[in-house]
């Protein structure tokens, strides 16, 4: 079945796309942003791409994918932004891009298999991603700013820990 | 004081081309940069920082107006440079800046069309398509003009092909719009249909940077279309009969091609709009006068 998911995450990318720190809810992004790429050019790391759909809706705007490069938090692009389509948040503890979600099924400490990877690379450190019985990791999702570093660490071909786009 | 003044302008105007460069080089630039973090300057033409000075063209900024229905102090501060320049010199943007322009005028010099059937340019015509467009923006419900503005899509190609190594379909309006334009429609893409140039002609000031027709200097009035300046005018205006603006975007091309043929054309702020507008309907009366008398 899997070439068969395959195809439909391409076809209909059934994820929201992740927006860079600050951003506000994604029916005002689409009205607030110009597309300018000033994020995308600030961004140290390279971390924001752009959604390249033609000519759609969401054609320029930026965009991050934690499986290529997730976002480090540095806070430059917040203050960047021209229009107020990222709000500059300066502390990276207010930034609520997404939220992190663990499937049980495939996470390797829930298969009996130590792996602390997403617990320890985690920026919000010990307070995001915490260690139930001190072996399997458990998401608070109150503290969970959505960088995609847990997703990006994650040692499984297909990730086990995923953010999804928070809903606000 | 004065001498000092146009000594100025006519060296702007005369690196023209200098600049069309340099502006397209800087678009190159500033993604190379911001590869090597260092951030002096981001952006591209629809906002672009250098240093801490904002600009933002206020295209967008009328867009996100429209859109959100919110004041926003940054995008304010960063239209005020672009619109003081619209409001002293009209269109200079798209003479001096826009690589759309450079790349255009570099296409005609290759395929260079023929001078007849070019519509004359009506005032009215040319601001209704300013309204449609800003129409189109409101019932899309996001910028849709991303698309059309020319300057910014060269910006963003580039960009996203040096910074990010990607390229996306929406760039194929940048050919398709500068093929079709400059080979079948004779540039008329500048002279009327692009949102962003309309929006900044909208603040041009009766008494700001304009070219002026003096006729009693024109030693070769009686030739109209093979005249040097209607032969040399990127988008096809005739600077002795045709009311220029809102058309012109004041590139001094004619005015150039005039200081040897008498320099009846100059490009200079108006004093007296009164003596402005008549001189091409004193010129169309005169015209059927000598029509009636032949």
């Amino acid at each position: 079945m899997s070439w068969f998911e395959k195809f439909l995450n391409k076809v209909a990318d059934y994820r929201q796309p992740l927006r860079p720190p600050g951003a506000i809810n994604e029916k005002d992004f689409l009205q607030h942003c110009i597309r300018c790429r000033r994020c995308v050019e600030i961004c140290p790391y390279q971390s924001i791409k752009v959604v390249k759909s033609g000519l759609g809706k969401k054609s320029g705007t930026p965009v991050i994918i934690p499986r290529q490069v997730p976002c480090y938090l540095c806070m430059k692009c917040p203050p960047e932004c021209p229009t107020d389509a990222l709000q500059p948040i300066v502390q990276k503890e207010q930034v609520r891009m997404g939220v992190a979600k663990i499937n049980q099924d495939t996470c390797l400490p829930y298969m009996g298999i130590i792996c602390r990877a997403c617990y320890e690379r985690c920026p919000i450190y010990t307070e995001a991603i915490i260690l139930k019985d001190e072996i399997y990791p458990v998401v608070v999702e109150e503290k969970c700013v959505g960088c995609g570093i847990c997703e990006n660490v994650c040692p499984n071909e297909e990730p086990s820990i995923v953010v999804i786009k928070r809903e606000s | 004081m004065g001498l000092k003044k146009s000594k100025m302008l006519s060296l702007l105007f005369r690196k023209r081309r200098l600049i069309q460069i340099g502006s397209l080089i800087f678009l190159i630039v500033i993604p190379l940069l911001n590869l090597l973090n260092l951030e002096v300057v981001t952006g591209n033409y629809y906002s672009l920082r250098i240093w801490k000075i904002e600009f933002v063209d206020p295209l967008f900024a009328l867009q996100h107006l429209l859109l959100t229905l919110k004041f926003n102090w940054q995008l304010l501060m960063g239209i005020s440079i672009p619109l003081l320049i619209a409001f002293l010199g009209g269109k200079l943007f798209c003479s001096f800046i826009c690589p759309y322009n450079l790349l255009a005028e570099w296409l005609q010099k290759i395929l260079p069309a023929k001078k007849t059937n070019v519509f004359k340019v009506n005032a009215k015509r040319y601001w209704a398509v300013l309204i449609g467009w800003i129409i189109l923006t409101v019932i899309a419900g996001f910028p849709i003009l991303y698309f059309v503005s020319m300057p910014g899509q060269i910006g963003v190609f580039l960009g996203d092909l040096i910074f990010l190594k990607v390229m996306g379909v929406e760039s194929l309006m940048i050919l398709a719009v500068l093929g079709i334009d400059v080979v079948f429609l004779k540039r008329i893409w500048c002279r009327e249909l692009c949102p962003v140039g309309a929006l900044l002609q909208r603040f041009h000031w009766n008494y700001g940077l304009k070219i002026n027709y003096n006729e009693i200097d024109c030693v070769c009035s009686t030739d109209e279309i093979d005249s040097p300046c209607v032969q040399r005018c990127p988008v096809y205006l005739n600077p002795k009969s045709d009311p220029l603006y809102p058309a012109c975007f004041n590139c001094g091309e004619c005015v150039k091609e005039c200081y040897y043929y008498g320099e009846a054309l100059k490009i200079k702020f108006i004093k007296d709009i009164t003596n402005f507008e008549p001189n091409f309907k004193q010129r169309k009366e005169e015209q059927t006068i000598n029509k009636e008398e032949a």
